[in-house]
């Protein structure tokens, strides 16, 4: 880096080195011993980690200011592995806006996450450990936003799986959380499977461009002399892009370029819970309820979206594979919707609600181009918002089920004379992720709505239109369950307000929620020209404002006073209803493909084969060799004599090689 | 001149220790050990920041070179530790007290004359300087191996090593006496050149006389016989030190033989290496699968990692060697971080079978976790240093057209991880019948297996030292007279 | 080939050592006596067991006396050339010669100088 950089700059490996450094010493010396002080240390470090990361942008854009050029910078890298020569991974910390937004978003809500559990977990039996895997958690979300190349991308994107499984199954002696964690794992390893392969074809055709593209480009000369062949900066250049696709080799007429960045998708899917790989995220609301505002709200469902726009120029550049984006997005964003409107659970809700989201996010993504770059910007800027307000949807959660002890919407109500606080602010989520003007989700969402607009997809335009009315209906709907009428359940009659430790981040997110709406996002995030949608286009506002309107309306008919309006309504939409409720069946389709024919068909014959053929062959072996050991052992009889006698006929034996060898 | 001083450095702390032990009491005697460490530490001081690469002394008797650095810092890193792990039994700190374990500046000095007695092995490069370097690596061991005068097994393990060790040296005298009569000649350069083409039978047989020594000091099977009676019987701190510094002084012993001696016929020998890898690893794993006691395992297990060194000789030397080396290093920190808890345990509850580990993570789990990092680093499970040691050594046999070679290497690989699990299993997994009291620490050997288990799990990923190592030998393949 | 002469030469030798042991066993007189398998004590009347226990301090006398035995007979050697050496000469010598002082000094400490 140049000299005129400023010393965050120089040092930005802190931002992710912090965590990983409290992970270490939190884990191994500090929770077996001291609970209290684990919390306390684990949150000061992000706590520091936030604020350099703060500080990083701040320097950032001091250097470039908003409105102007934002470069790709990677201020420290070091070389980790080098494969041969001219195919190397490093390590290091990539700068550009979006890296920052992400370090933004995942410090800060993972600093107030850590706040929160420091109460939220109080006296909990695993206190220590639950603070060394967020904190490793968070040094994998960190890891993975600022990766300058592929290959840390996909070390860190594994450790996020990792982390993610060990928090999800956080209460291990609960059978339904372990399931749940291992779903969570199976499926997303599934899909990285998926990526994984798209790696592989990347560097491979990447590592044999190479040397034909540092030639046209100039690399030395234009100071890109440190690239390798898996670093971002060179997968996402134009002219690389062209000579990919313009190889000849195809794979069932799909292009190569295609075909790997279908297969990226894929992981990021699998990640982003994208339908059909979306089975393991209601699921995971197994874990602590503070686990699911970090991983399933601000954090690693975001990767897959973050991993898109890191790569958005080859996504662009291959086209098919962004419309693949665009419509699994909106398939996504609709049916999920559709399933968030009829569950109990509060957290499921919630959790189909982010799926809605992150296919919003998607959708966003795949709809622009390389010319209108409007879409990523909407989903970048959406991605900031719905960090904030789903992170406090889901804290608020945690605080009414801390309250009630309860998940079921059901047996809560009224609780909005109980917990003010926890009532407004969570209002204030609510009001956010509808898209009602003045809040952060009226913003971002009209922009994504804008672009799905501009580009011509009006198929895509029409269901991110009535996704939104869905969304407001569905989250009144808890809300109004929840907070309004009479206290249902036991619990409810008992709630209480939540501690200050864990007030204090959800209303600080409430703030956050009500006012980011109003950042000049396009200033900061944009490809190419600044291509920022000033002003408000009415063509989209009104018919998004009407359908949210028209879906509170509806919530507020249905579901204020004791709810019999819903029921009926319920009953007569009969098994649709009923289908809906049950998520579509999809968990029953998997359940069915695995077992039946996976398990049955499969697997049963494998095992027997196993079980008699190959572990009796072990057993066998490992009889042997034990046996072998012992006739072996025999030969060491203690008689020096026989050492003697054995070294002798060594040297007898070593005479008689060489003979045979040198003759 | 300088290239000289960390031996001077370790020779006269060595003298220094033995007649300031004269006139002490029991009670300062106590600062040996830390003046024993410090002496070694300046001369590790010396060697890093002073000391070149290369240099000739003596008339070229005495050489220094990249490959003998590397050496030179194993020998006295693994010195340091040993002092560092006696401190405590020596000094009467053990819990359970071992009974014949005085006399502390004869114990350091004679440990410091061993140390530079394998300094010079890897400076010499005449026949004399070389045999008698070696004898005076030697000899001392075996002082130490029957330290405990009081102890039959002590006195059995001496007088074993002492009988064993001297047909050794028979043999290599023997080989070097052939030598000198084939080629008129003790400087070891000389030598190799006149050896040049050499294939009378006298040849062949001085090869095989000198290779039977370097197998009995690397422990290579039908050679190893000593080694499991001398491991268990010897003081642990001393089987910690044999286990590793011997191995380390057999291997630049093996060096010399192979690369300057007959540095001309080693490439047609690979048959033969490559049996005694597969007979030395295959026979030391299998044998250290019904060991009960914990310090004769660990002598079966260094039997066979000594197999695994060999499949560096199988390669270009400007493989093999870094790799070796580089395995050398991997394999004295895991192996010393294993003593380390070895005798740690014993001070603490005077117990030495695998059985009596049963718990450990409980009463203990910072000396537990060193433990099984240690154990799996010699399993080679990645990413610990040892796998990617293993992976190097692997790979040039594979290259020299080996796969059968690795294969058993493979299978071995995977045996040797069962029995590592043994103890393993002990620390963590068998039930525990009634709580087990929790032992005490110990400054030195906390500090010690602090030290070691940090490169234990951290060389493998840092490909620096791996690097370094590499740079050294091509330095050093490039200052060999016959290239 | 040019090594049968040595299979020769080891043929000789266990012939010479064999023959010479059957030789004398066919011509010498066989007659043993008690008197025969008394040890020789220079003509003196043997004293007591030959299995006695010496002082070791015999031993650790003898090996000093050796030690400096040994290094009295480099010494000559070193004087004959003692010219063409010079002082690095005279400092190896030197050196030599602490060495071996140590030593004495340890065995002094340690008491083996004094005749218990």
């Amino acid at each position: 880096m140049d000299g005129d950089s400023g010393w965050m700059m120089q040092h930005a490996w802190l931002i992710p080195a912090l965590p990983l450094v409290s992970f270490a010493v939190v884990g191994l010396l500090i929770s077996p011993y001291w609970k209290k002080g684990a919390g306390v240390i684990a949150t000061l470090s992000i706590v520091a980690s936030m604020v350099c990361a703060y500080v990083l942008a701040w320097e950032y854009f001091t250097l470039y200011p908003a409105g102007g050029e934002h470069p790709i910078l990677v201020p420290w890298s070091f070389e980790w592995l080098r494969y041969q020569p001219g195919l190397a991974a490093n390590v290091g910390v990539l700068v550009d806006p979006i890296s920052l937004l992400l370090m933004i978003v995942v410090t800060t809500v993972s600093a107030l996450v850590h706040i929160y559990s420091n109460a939220y977990m109080h006296g909990d039996y695993g206190f220590g450990r639950y603070f060394t895997f967020l904190n490793l958690f968070t040094f994998s979300m960190l890891g993975l936003v600022v990766a300058p190349d592929i290959i840390q991308m996909y070390v860190c994107w594994e450790l996020v799986g990792v982390s993610s499984f060990l928090l999800i199954g956080f209460y291990y002696n609960k059978p339904s959380a372990v399931a749940a964690s291992k779903k969570a794992f199976i499926v997303t390893r599934f899909a990285d499977l998926g990526f994984l392969v798209g790696v592989l074809l990347l560097s491979f055709y990447g590592y044999r461009i190479f040397p034909d593209w540092s030639a046209e480009v100039g690399a030395v000369a234009n100071g890109l002399a440190g690239t390798q062949p898996v670093d971002f900066q060179y997968l996402n250049d134009p002219v690389f892009l062209a000579k990919f696709a313009a190889l000849d080799t195809t794979f069932l007429g799909i292009s190569l370029l295609t075909l790997s960045m279908c297969l990226v998708f894929m992981g990021a899917a699998g990640k982003s819970a994208m339908f059909p790989l979306h089975i393991w995220l209601p699921d995971a609301m197994e874990g602590p309820t503070p686990v699911s505002a970090l991983i399933h709200a601000a954090t690693m469902v975001v990767a897959g979206v973050y991993l898109v726009a890191r790569l958005f120029p080859a996504f662009a550049f291959s086209g098919t594979a962004a419309l693949l984006v665009a419509y699994v997005g909106a398939f996504t964003s609709l049916f999920a919707a559709v399933i968030g409107t009829t569950q109990d659970d509060i957290k499921r809700v919630l959790a189909f609600s982010t799926l809605s989201q992150l296919g919003y996010m998607m959708l966003a993504l795949g709809v622009s181009t390389a010319e209108h770059t409007l879409g990523y910007t909407a989903s970048m800027f959406h991605l900031f918002t719905h960090a904030f307000f789903k992170a406090l949807l889901f804290m608020g959660a945690g605080a009414v089920i801390h309250a009630v002890h309860t998940n079921s919407i059901w047996e809560m109500g009224g609780l909005w004379r109980k917990m003010p606080i926890t009532h407004i602010t969570f209002l204030v989520a609510t009001l956010a992720i509808s898209g009602i003007w003045p809040f952060a989700g009226f913003f971002s969402k009209d922009e994504i709505l804008a672009a799905a607009l501009g580009s011509g997809h009006y198929v895509i335009f029409g269901v991110a239109v009535l996704v939104a009315g869905l969304t407001a209906f569905y989250m009144f709907r808890i809300y109004f369950v929840t907070f309004w009428g009479k206290g249902r359940g036991a619990g409810a009659a008992h709630a209480h307000e939540a501690p200050a430790l864990m007030w204090m981040p959800m209303a600080l997110l409430a703030v956050l929620s009500a006012v980011t709406g109003f950042f000049p996002m396009a200033e900061y995030v944009h490809l190419g020209e600044a291509e920022g949608h000033h002003g408000i286009n009415l063509a989209v506002v009104i018919p998004a404002t009407l359908f949210a309107l028209i879906g509170i309306a509806m919530a507020a008919s249905l579901y204020i006073g004791d709810g019999h309006r819903a029921v009926a309504l319920a009953k007569m939409l009969g098994s649709v209803h009923q289908t809906i409720k049950q998520k579509f069946y999809i968990d029953e389709v998997y359940l069915f493909i695995t077992h039946r024919i996976i398990f049955h068909r499969i697997a049963r014959p494998i095992a027997w084969f196993d079980k008699r053929m190959v572990d009796g062959g072990v057993d066998a072996s490992g009889w042997a060799t034990r046996s072998g050991g012992r006739a072996l052992s025999l030969l060491q009889t203690g008689q020096v004599q026989t050492y003697g006698l054995w070294f002798t006929g060594g040297v007898a034996f070593v005479v008689l090689i060489l003979w045979s060898a040198l003759v | 001149m300088s290239i000289i001083i960390p031996e001077i450095i370790v020779l006269a702390t060595a003298f220094a220790i033995l007649i300031a032990d004269l006139f002490m009491n029991e009670r300062t005697r106590v600062y040996l050990a830390p003046a024993a460490v410090a002496g070694l530490l300046l001369a590790l001081a010396v060697m890093v920041v002073h000391t070149p690469a290369s240099g000739a002394l003596i008339g070229g008797r005495f050489t220094m070179d990249a490959a003998g650095w590397w050496f030179k810092i194993l020998f006295m890193i693994s010195a340091l530790i040993a002092v560092l792990l006696s401190m405590d039994t020596l000094d009467g700190r053990a819990r359970v007290r071992v009974r014949g374990m005085g006399f502390r500046g004869e114990y350091y000095s004679i440990l410091l004359f061993s140390v530079v007695g394998m300094m010079f092995l890897v400076s010499a490069r005449d026949l004399a300087t070389l045999f008698v370097s070696l004898e005076l690596a030697t000899l001392p061991l075996f002082v130490l191996a029957a330290w405990r005068r009081d102890d039959p097994k002590s006195g059995e393990a001496g007088l074993k090593y002492v009988v064993l060790g001297a047909l050794a040296s028979a043999f290599i005298v023997y080989g070097f006496g052939i030598l000198y009569g084939l080629t008129q000649s003790t400087d070891l350069e000389t030598i190799a050149q006149r050896l040049a083409g050499e294939r009378a039978p006298a040849f062949w047989l001085a090869a095989a006389l000198v290779l039977a020594g370097a197998g009995f000091k690397l422990t290579i099977v039908p050679f190893h016989m000593w080694a499991a009676d001398v491991y268990q019987g010897a003081p642990t701190p001393v089987t910690a030190y044999l286990s590793v510094g011997s191995k380390a002084a057999g291997l630049a012993f093996a060096f010399q033989v192979f690369y300057r001696i007959f540095g001309d016929a080693l490439p047609h020998w690979d048959m033969l290496i490559a049996i005694f890898a597969a007979l030395t690893m295959t026979l030391g794993n299998l044998v250290a699968i019904v060991q009960h006691d914990i310090k004769r395992f660990m002598a079966f297990s260094a039997i066979s990692q000594a197999g695994y060194f060999l499949l560096g000789f199988l390669g270009a030397a400007e493989e093999g060697v870094p790799a070796m080396l580089f395995y050398l290093l991997v394999y004295i920190f895991s192996n010393l971080a294993v003593f380390a808890c070895i005798i740690w345990f014993e001070n603490e509850t005077g117990k030495g079978q695998i059985e009596d580990y049963r718990g450990l993570s409980l009463s203990n789990p910072l000396m537990a976790l060193g433990m099984t990092l240690a154990l799996f680093s010699l399993a080679g499970i990645p990413p610990l240093s040892g796998f990617v040691g293993k992976f190097f050594l692997f790979s040039i046999a594979s290259k020299a057209g080996f796969h059968g070679l690795v294969a058993v290497a493979a299978v071995n690989s995977t045996i040797s991880l069962y029995y590592y699990l043994r103890v393993v299993r002990q620390m963590y997994i068998e039930p525990v019948d009634e709580r087990v009291p929790a032992p005490g620490s110990s400054v030195s050997i906390g500090l010690s297996l602090a030290l070691l288990s940090v490169p234990v799990a951290i060389l493998g990923i840092l490909p620096t030292v791996y690097e370094g190592i590499h740079a050294a030998t091509i330095a050093w393949l490039a200052s060999m007279p016959q290239g | 080939m040019e090594y049968i002469f040595v299979l020769a030469m080891v043929g000789l030798a266990a012939a010479m050592v064999g023959g010479g042991l059957f030789f004398s066993r066919l011509v010498a007189p066989h007659n043993p006596g008690g008197n025969k398998s008394v040890p020789y004590e220079c003509g003196e009347q043997p004293i007591g067991q030959a299995w006695i226990q010496f002082n070791v301090g015999y031993y650790l006398f003898g090996l000093l006396f050796l030690v400096f035995d040994v290094e009295a007979a480099l010494m000559y050697p070193w004087a004959v050339v003692f010219r063409s050496t010079g002082l690095p000469g005279l400092i190896e010598m030197l050196i030599f010669v602490l060495v071996l002082v140590i030593g004495l000094i340890y065995a002094w400490r340690k008491g083996v100088l004094e005749w218990v």
